[in-house]
């Protein structure tokens, strides 16, 4: 069944309004105003759905809008992303701390028994190792580590202390920020 | 501007912009509806300002940012309809959108008051 002509001269003018969109849109939103309007006719005067509806230039203006898209809301994939990142850096800034942490009981022990703590080759194994020599094996064994052991310990353990810290801080700066990202202002 | 110096009219519109969408969603979060079984859900919260002329270009709005997909039905009754319904990312909006309402409407409660929108005297 068709409709009033003056609700068909509303259909041609807002497809005329229409002319930026794609013709796949245009035809979309003419069919769908077309079945609001063939629903709405069953209980109202062709003059109040137009009233309803507003001048189709306005209409038109709208949907111009509409397809452009909104204002970007709160993005779930790069907030997850973010945290998914920070927790990362969460586990490394821990992982440095664990570093640090050895290195500087190597150097506390280097400090304490400098003859027992050093790199150890064993001659018989061929194994090296870094630690307190057994006095038990001590003939087998040959100290690879001049004095730079010491200070080397204890800068690299400084630096995996302060990394750590850096990277922990980054993670919990952006856990805060992803918290305050999803809440709308 | 009203006689108490404020544009109450453009406070309301800021109102509506992100009200009028969160109300959309959440009712399609129910259920598939069509424009206007939305509308009909719609009736009495005309301070939302959606309006005949407003649901389908913010229909066509949250379509395009992936919020909602649309299929056309047809009908014993009359015309075919297009009905809507959320996808994924509209699902999760809606969520996170209660919850920031929530917290939002909380927030206000406490600030402004039991006693705001009284009238006086009364």
């Amino acid at each position: 069944m068709g409709l009033d002509p003056a609700l068909e001269r509303y259909l041609t003018d807002l497809d005329r309004q229409l002319a930026a969109a794609g013709v796949a849109d245009r035809s979309d939103i003419i069919e769908e105003t077309r079945s609001h309007m063939a629903e709405r006719r069953e209980r109202m005067a062709p003059q109040e759905i137009l009233l309803r509806l507003g001048p189709a230039s306005a209409l038109a203006a709208a949907y111009g809008d509409a397809s452009q898209g909104s204002v970007p809301q709160p993005v779930l994939r790069d907030e997850r992303a973010m945290q998914w990142s920070a927790s990362v850096a969460m586990m490394g800034g821990v992982l440095l701390w664990v570093c640090a942490i050895v290195l500087a009981t190597l150097c506390i022990a280097e400090i304490m028994e400098p003859q027992l703590v050093s790199v150890w080759l064993n001659a018989q194994t061929g194994n090296v190792f870094v630690g307190a020599a057994n006095p038990d094996v001590f003939a087998q064994l040959s100290d690879l580590a001049g004095p730079w052991l010491l200070p080397s310990a204890a800068f690299l353990a400084g630096l995996a202390g302060v990394s750590g810290w850096a990277m922990v801080r980054l993670a919990a700066l952006s856990f805060a920020g992803g918290r305050s990202a999803a809440t709308p202002h | 501007m009203g006689e108490d110096g404020i544009d109450i009219e453009g406070w309301k519109a800021q109102l509506r912009k992100g009200a009028a969408e969160f109300a959309v969603l959440s009712l399609l979060s129910r259920k598939e509806m069509y424009g206007i079984e939305l509308l009909d859900a719609l009736s009495g919260a005309e301070g939302l300002g959606i309006s005949d002329g407003t649901i389908y270009p913010l229909l066509k709005r949250l379509q395009t940012d992936g919020r909602i997909q649309a299929r056309w039905e047809p009908s014993v009754t009359g015309p075919p309809r297009k009905y809507y319904s959320l996808t994924q990312s509209g699902q999760n909006a809606v969520r996170s959108m209660g919850l920031a309402w929530n917290e939002f409407r909380d927030q206000l409660d406490r600030l402004a008051g039991p006693d705001h929108g009284a009238r006086p005297g009364a």
